[in-house]
């Protein structure tokens, strides 16, 4: 189910009321693991047996991993959990691409090769339970964390609702500790969790979805070449819809997570005031960038090597980051162009070092808009379904189609411009606070306004319950 | 303080938690109640209820866990707000299930119901011929795929939302915050098609009561800014003429799906709702009843009930050209119900009841 939805919001009070009955903390735990798998099993009940087999998997791997002294042995375990992991993740989110390129491959030596219809449905979350019962396997491999002895606890690691399906993507140090001792969250944390849960449901119903959604699917969806005003309004609206939608999950997460007296770490941190890429890269999707630099990255050397191996480690990190978004080489382009800046950066500090009139030329403001112009742009790959329509787009935002007619009405240029100001000034002013010092310091009330506000915005403007876009991922 | 054996800290807000929350819930229930009497105001009613694929599906599950002889109706909005579901069971003691939707042809879902092995009764197709001949599914394209995809999840939310339906009446799709911030009139580019704009967009037209009864909003007809713009909305079903080769592949298809029900002891027959105005202007220039409705009668054997037919059926006005008002649909459906008992034996033999067979508007 998703967060947005009528469905949650009776999940989660039933939930809620459960956690917080005088029942024995076992008893809690395991109405908070039958309730994680209807979370999931409401989505599509036969997929839960992809998750059962993964966790199961997994959890016995990570036996015999610690198990093992000889380190082939070790490495064979830890083979098996990946093989099994990245199986799932490659047949059902993968399957249909390998065939596609493989079909292409074949034509461009003359071989005629017709596959199969593809009608198999992806899992719901594939890739972020996949990632988040890995590092488990991982973590008990490079010796980082103790396994944890009983499967009841590690299946509530893997699939705690609130970051099931679309993260972020957790450690066992960041959660399995905290199942451990009893919680329940008190007063404050309840009501500072249902606060965070309204912030993230106005970010991902009133703005994701209510004013910039059809914004981008107009453009992106237009069959004729756009002009240069509405090829920038769409791709800003995809800039600010995509932050909204994901950041929002993240948020209603966290709240969720704290109502319960559990602690999640933030997912973003105003990524669009990020000055610079490696910057960037810090306040975006955090989970996902430090698991791929804890088990990517540096697994391949990181910065240890020569510089040329530093830049292709970087390389091939954001490359699979970005194929691990979808099965299009579109995805690939999108990591591909990332890693060229952070390459670029990288070159370019080297430079600064140096030659100190270099870090002169930049000043904060420019850098952090010059980054989110480089990061608008990239987001054409990202949306874009082929490289056509995003070439088309890109030739369009670069003023190439002078003759295309104006295809968006004025009320949604106006609605671009009003969410996308306020987010950019919002993450400017955050940049460098958390939510927790900018909430302490307010008026409470003007806290209770803004709180009022948001929650009776989110009612009026009656979501449709759309997915997340992360839910694809 | 919450602290995780890694040492994270995620802390709370050092505020009186308490006197916020409730002073942000007082504030917000006030924001509610007010926005509930502003929409109460303009015409809204609880248990007026929202209509889309959730609602839908239910209705054509229906179809699959009752008797096999069922009545459906099926085709675009015309059938749906020209249809009195009381006005049926009264004349036929059978309670039709109704599967129109609003901008969609009902030609996919006449051979949704061709494929389905378990329907075997009477599907009345009613179009706009503009709708019903093309090849575009419309607005609701996704309501058979959802029939197969929706998710329990779904299932459960929409009748969590049908109850609060029932008790609030700002919860109205089309009068939800975005569409009223798009409904001003904004000056536009020069250059962009100011008809697409989404003033021009359909408002609100209708109400709706359980098992997907539609009538005509009651403001509709007594406003008239609401019934121009109505009218406006539709664009005049302005357009190119159908060429014959798009409407003889649609009879072609529609024989076809015929054949399937009647094989199975079913029956299919055929309604052409009143339209008004400039709309039936180019509906007669783009797809004239001589190149489509009477080959697709003669073509597929069956009945079929035309506006044109009933001097009183032919003299209804559509208030915004394209449907009928509550009360006119409640005669336009004794009227096409008694011709078709009149004409389609298998009603005759499928009918609960005796009902009069006389025209109810002599009767």
């Amino acid at each position: 189910m998703v967060f947005n939805s009528l469905t949650f919001a009776l999940f989660f009070a039933t939930i809620l009321l459960l956690h917080n009955l005088p029942l024995p903390w076992s008893v809690k735990k395991c109405n908070l693991l039958i309730g994680s798998y209807l979370f999931y099993a409401a989505w599509n009940p036969p997929f839960i047996i992809l998750l059962w087999a993964s966790t199961v998997v997994d959890w016995l791997v990570a036996m015999q991993i610690h198990r093992q002294h000889d380190p082939r042995r070790r490495k064979a375990w830890l083979v098996i959990s990946l093989v099994v992991n990245l199986g799932f993740l490659g047949f059902f989110k993968y399957g249909q691409f390998a065939l596609q390129n493989w079909q292409a491959l074949m034509s461009l030596v003359g071989v005629h090769y017709e596959p199969p219809p593809w009608n198999i449905l992806l899992p719901v979350g594939i890739s972020f339970y996949t990632f988040h019962s890995m590092s488990y396997t991982l973590d008990i491999y490079f010796r980082r964390v103790a396994p944890i002895p009983r499967l009841f606890d590690f299946a509530l690691f893997v699939t705690f609702f609130t970051q099931l399906v679309a993260g972020p993507i957790l450690r066992t140090a960041d959660l399995v500790p905290q199942f451990m001792t009893p919680r329940t969250a008190t007063r404050d944390q309840l009501l500072w969790g249902l606060a965070l849960m309204t912030l993230g449901l106005f970010e991902k119903v009133v703005v994701a979805d209510g004013a910039l959604a059809h914004v981008a699917d107009a453009v992106y969806g237009a069959k004729d070449p756009v002009g240069c005003l509405d090829s920038w309004m769409g791709t800003l609206a995809f800039s600010g819809q995509i932050f909204c939608d994901f950041a929002g999950y993240s948020t209603v997460a966290v709240g969720a997570a704290m109502s319960l007296g559990f602690s999640i770490p933030n997912n973003f941190n105003n990524p669009y005031a990020a000055r610079g890429f490696s910057d960037f890269w810090r306040r975006w999707h955090i989970s996902l960038s430090t698991w791929l630099r804890d088990y990517l990255y540096v697994p391949l050397g990181g910065n240890r090597k020569s510089e040329w191996r530093t830049y292709a480690n970087l390389m091939t990190t954001m490359l699979i980051g970005g194929l691990w978004h979808g099965a299009n080489w579109t995805f690939v382009v999108w990591g591909g162009l990332h890693g060229l800046y952070l390459s670029v950066e990288r070159l370019l500090r080297g430079q600064a070092a140096r030659r100190p009139w270099l870090a002169r030329l930049g000043a904060p403001l420019l850098v952090m808009l010059v980054t989110y112009l480089f990061v608008d742009v990239t987001w054409v790959f990202f949306r874009a379904k082929t490289f056509a329509a995003a070439s088309t787009l890109l030739a369009a935002m670069a003023g190439l189609h002078p003759a295309a007619k104006p295809m968006l009405p004025m009320v949604w240029i106006l609605e671009t411009c009003v969410a996308i100001g306020g987010i950019l000034a919002a993450q400017l002013y955050m940049r460098d606070r958390t939510l927790e010092q900018v909430v302490g310091r307010a008026h409470p009330a003007l806290l209770a306004t803004v709180w009022a506000a948001m929650g009776f915005l989110v009612i009026i403007t009656q979501g449709s319950g759309d997915a997340f876009i992360y839910f694809q991922f | 303080m919450i602290v995780s054996e890694r040492g994270y800290v995620r802390s709370v807000p050092a505020i009186l938690w308490p006197a916020v929350a409730l002073a942000a819930l007082v504030l917000a229930l006030l924001a509610i109640g007010v926005w509930e009497g502003s929409m109460r105001r303009h015409g809204l009613k609880a248990g007026d209820l929202d209509d889309g694929d959730s609602h839908w599906v239910v209705e054509r599950r229906k179809v699959d866990s009752g008797p096999r002889d069922q009545i459906v109706l099926i085709g675009d909005s015309r059938i749906l707000f020209d249809s009195n579901l009381d006005e049926w069971q009264r004349l036929t003691g059978r309670r039709p299930i109704q599967l129109a939707m609003e901008g969609t042809n009902g030609a996919p879902v006449l051979e949704n119901l061709a494929n389905d092995e378990h329907f075997a009764g009477l599907a009345v197709v009613g179009m706009a011929p503009t709708s019903y001949f093309r090849d575009a599914a419309g607005l609701h394209d996704k309501a058979l795929a959802y029939l197969r995809d929706e998710s329990p999840s779904q299932r459960l939310g929409h009748l969590i939302d049908l109850q609060l339906q029932t008790v609030f009446a700002f919860l109205d799709h089309d009068y939800a915050l975005f569409p009223l911030i798009e409904r001003h009139h904004y000056r536009e580019r020069t250059g962009y098609d100011a008809g697409s704009a989404p003033y021009f967009d359909v408002w609100k037209l209708r109400e709706t009561g359980p098992a997907r009864q539609y009538r005509m909003w009651s403001r509709l007809i007594t406003d008239p800014y609401l019934q121009e713009h109505g009218r406006l909305a539709w664009h005049d079903f302005d357009g190119k003429v159908f060429e014959d080769a798009q409407i003889a592949k649609v009879i072609a298809k529609s024989k076809g799906w015929v054949a399937k029900i009647r094989g199975r002891g079913g029956e299919v027959a055929f309604l052409r709702p009143p339209s008004s105005g400039r709309v039936i202007v180019n509906e007669d220039r783009r797809v004239g009843r001589v190149r489509t409705w009477d080959p697709l009668l003669r073509a597929t054997g069956s009945y079929g009930f035309h506006f044109r037919d009933d001097p009183v059926t032919a003299a209804m006005q559509c208030p915004e050209w394209s449907h009928l008002t509550a009360s006119d649909a409640a005669m336009f459906t004794r009227i096409y119900v008694a011709a078709l008992k009149a004409h389609v034996p298998w009603l005759e033999i499928h009918a609960a009841s005796g009902a009069p067979h006389e025209h109810p508007d002599r009767g």
